[in-house]
């Protein structure tokens, strides 16, 4: 048990490493996976069988894709991957700093409620001590735990009025998503692209298009080719 | 019981929560370091699965199926927000020349 616990442990710990190290996007991903298999086998130690197939049909199935989806999207032109660091050079030194001391006062945090021994105690064993160890199987726990009908019945039984909601935010999400990457969102989002859409309309009704003022409020310059990629931009263009 | 829970050593929960910090430590180190909108996304996705870790925990330690229940509607909200948020991503970055969130300053005074 311990052994299987290390062993995904150190799979999640891993992928989460190579989530952070990976130079590119499909790397990320591959990472994450790594990180979700590990996290699914610990919710297998922890008998949560439910969560541990959900977890790997959701994340692993559902979310991994919408990202491959999102990165072959964004990754079809030259420079896929984040640019090197010209502006807050200082940054990732002082984010791993800070990383660390999130990490410290957690883990003291932890120890510190972890003190108080709460909940069944466990099976005995000369080293349980201060009530940290989980019970054994059967022990302390209640009949069935952990199984596919106890999650059931606590799903439909205990938290209805919650299941609910959240199927209401899964609607708003999907809802969400159509109105955000719709076609006509797509095309006024950048404000080039939004120019040169307003410059097409204001074409169209023949009065003069409002440009100088708009272009005013974009201080870098940017490269017209890349920058009029999308078919709205092109279209305004020609 | 469930076939994987083998009768051994047990496991303490301090051990599942240190890993589970740890993955939550990395996500939040990540969030900040990387500038790419995907792993950024990724590292919040470190994130919930480093909480819902600790949550299934403390639900075998007490021996309440609520904490998994718990879990699993943060799935479920996981995905939701994995969902608008990659659409955020393809809406701001497809124009763009590179997925970089410096690049971002429009709102820039």
């Amino acid at each position: 048990m311990i052994g299987v616990f290390f062993v995904f442990a150190v799979v999640a710990v891993a992928g989460a490493l190579g989530v952070v190290a990976a130079r590119t996007p499909v790397h990320g991903v591959l990472a994450l996976l790594v990180n979700f298999v590990g996290l699914g086998a610990l919710f297998l130690t922890l008998e949560a069988e439910f969560l541990a197939v959900s977890q790997i049909i959701v994340y692993a199935g559902a979310v991994l894709v919408l990202f491959l989806f999102v990165i072959s999207l964004l990754t079809a032109r030259a420079q896929p991957v984040e640019g090197p660091r010209d502006r807050l050079a200082y940054q990732g030194s002082l984010a791993m700093a800070a990383a660390a001391a999130l990490l410290g006062v957690l883990l003291a945090a932890a120890g510190r409620t972890l003190q108080v021994p709460a909940g069944p105690a466990p099976a005995g064993g000369p080293g349980a001590g201060a009530a940290g160890l989980l019970p054994a199987a059967a022990a302390g726990l209640p009949r069935g735990f952990g199984s596919v009908q106890a999650f059931g019945r606590a799903l439909l039984r205990q938290y209805p009025y919650e299941l609910e909601l959240v199927g209401l935010v899964l609607l708003v999400a999907c809802v969400g998503v159509m109105v955000l990457v719709g076609r006509r969102a797509v095309q006024l989002a950048h404000p080039a692209a939004a120019r040169a859409a307003g410059a097409g309309e204001a074409a169209d009704d023949g009065r003069p298009a409002s440009a100088p003022p708009q272009a005013r409020h974009r201080p870098e310059p940017e490269p017209a080719g890349v920058a009029a990629g999308g078919r709205a931009a092109g279209g305004g263009r020609a | 019981m469930s076939g994987v829970a083998v009768p051994g050593v047990a496991v303490p929960i301090q051990a599942y929560l240190a890993v589970a910090l740890v993955l939550f430590a990395i996500g939040a180190g990540g969030l900040a370091v990387r500038r790419s909108p995907l792993a950024m996304l990724m590292c919040i996705e470190l994130m919930w699965g480093a909480a819902n870790l600790a949550l299934v925990a403390f639900a075998r330690r007490i021996g309440d199926m609520g904490g998994q229940v718990m879990a699993f509607f943060a799935i479920t909200v996981a995905a939701a927000e994995v969902a608008i948020g990659l659409a955020l991503v393809v809406l701001i970055f497809r124009p763009r020349p590179r997925a970089d969130v410096d690049d971002v300053q429009e709102l820039k005074g």
